[in-house]
């Protein structure tokens, strides 16, 4: 039982994080949707 | 509009430094071109694949739009899960996805397949001459100073003199 | 197989996926930035939690982490995705290991600031090489991926004459890999 938990707890820990980082990129891309938003993002890369 | 020229020699001297344990063991005996045949053959197939898929959600109405906006992570997703069971290393299912992004451009998925075979071919033959070249400088006396980086470096200078010509005929 | 860990030759691979951004309008400067940041975004997520992944978690986990944030500046900004490449081959791949960096605890505060300065050091490194490789030496000189590569043979070259370089400096163990 011991053992188990541990891997279980990492399993766990592991979609946490990965549901995490999907939900940020989901809010980043709705706020580079913004138009406004996209350009300027565009100026800072492209001379 | 993507310098394919440009791609074919970063990517060629990424996986040429990067591969070289796989394509010229140090006991070998001739340079071993079959690793690099193979590894290719493995690239093109993997972007084959992710174009393949992509193109095939884009034509069903309720994934078009979700695909469309989420296009690199898609063709990364399919990249990954084809590199990873060929026991391939992240490297190789990032560049499989990038060329496959790139090759987007091509509207058609005949022509992407098409721009896709190229590209891995202008790298198949830049990782050739390369593991000709590694193989035959290995009996040279070649100065301390240049061995290693500078070495390989001079390498892929003298293959893109040209092969850059060569390949600007075709991209 | 094993990716040579020593941070000159890291920085060099790094750099080029920035040769697929030629002809683009793309500011190099700019780009290394980003990567840099990303890179030490990266290593603030990645270095206390990647004990707590399963077995090679950590490992899988990082390319998706790359991946999403491609997507993101790729549908915001057009800008291609080859830079995430840069960021997968700046970072160290002994960060990923939690159980082989467990067995240094005392060197590991050191360890981090090194991996964080190796950072600053690619900004200096993509966006000095990438200005030097746009000079024109001659009106009307097209530059190509031969000029490129030559470039980098004088820079390499120069930085691996004994002259310049101490004994101690880790490009030693690239060079013993990298030759035949």
């Amino acid at each position: 039982m011991k053992k188990i938990l541990p891997a279980v707890l990492r399993w766990c820990f592991l979609v946490v994080f990965l549901a995490g980082m999907v939900l940020l990129f989901l809010s980043a891309r709705t706020l580079t949707e913004n138009p406004g938003v996209a350009v300027k993002v565009r100026k800072v890369f492209y001379r | 509009m993507i310098a394919w020229i440009w791609v074919i020699a970063g990517a060629g001297f990424l996986f040429a430094v990067r591969g070289r344990h796989a394509f010229l063991p140090r006991e070998s005996v001739s340079p071993e071109l079959s690793g690099v045949w193979r590894e290719m053959l493995d690239l093109f197939l993997t972007v084959a694949l992710s174009l393949t898929i992509f193109n095939a959600l884009l034509l069903w109405d309720r994934t078009a739009a979700a695909v469309r906006g989420a296009d690199f992570l898609v063709l990364w997703c399919f990249a990954f899960l084809a590199g990873r069971y060929q026991k391939k290393d992240g490297v190789f299912h990032l560049t499989a996805a990038v060329i496959a992004l790139a090759v987007l451009e091509a509207k058609d998925l005949a022509l992407q397949l098409s721009l896709a075979g190229a590209v891995v071919g202008g790298l198949f033959l830049f990782l050739t001459a390369f593991a000709g070249l590694r193989y035959a400088v290995r009996f040279s006396k070649i100065p301390e100073t240049v061995r290693g980086w500078p070495l390989l470096c001079l390498l892929a200078f003298c293959i893109m003199t040209i092969l850059g010509g060569i390949l600007s005929y075709i991209f | 197989m094993k990716m040579p860990d020593s941070v000159f030759s890291r920085m060099l691979l790094a750099w080029l996926p920035f040769m697929a951004y030629a002809g683009s309008g793309v500011s190099a400067w700019r780009l290394a930035a980003a990567v840099a940041g990303l890179y030490w975004l990266s290593l603030l997520f990645f270095w206390p939690l990647r004990r707590f992944f399963p077995e090679a978690g950590a490992r899988q986990v990082f390319p998706f982490w790359l991946a999403l944030w491609g997507q993101l500046l790729w549908g915001a900004a057009g800008l291609a995705p080859f830079w995430v490449l840069s960021v997968y081959l700046l970072f160290p791949s002994g960060v990923l290991n939690a159980r082989k960096t467990t067995a240094i605890p005392k060197k590991q505060p050191g360890y981090f600031f090194g991996h964080l300065i190796a950072g600053a050091g690619f900004f200096v490194f993509a966006g000095a090489l990438s200005s030097a490789c746009a000079l024109d030496p001659a009106r009307g000189f097209v530059v190509t991926p031969a000029w490129i590569f030559l470039m980098m043979f004088v820079a390499v070259y120069l930085w691996n004459r004994p002259s310049v370089r101490s004994p101690r400096k880790d490009f030693g163990a690239a060079k013993k890999e990298a030759s035949s």
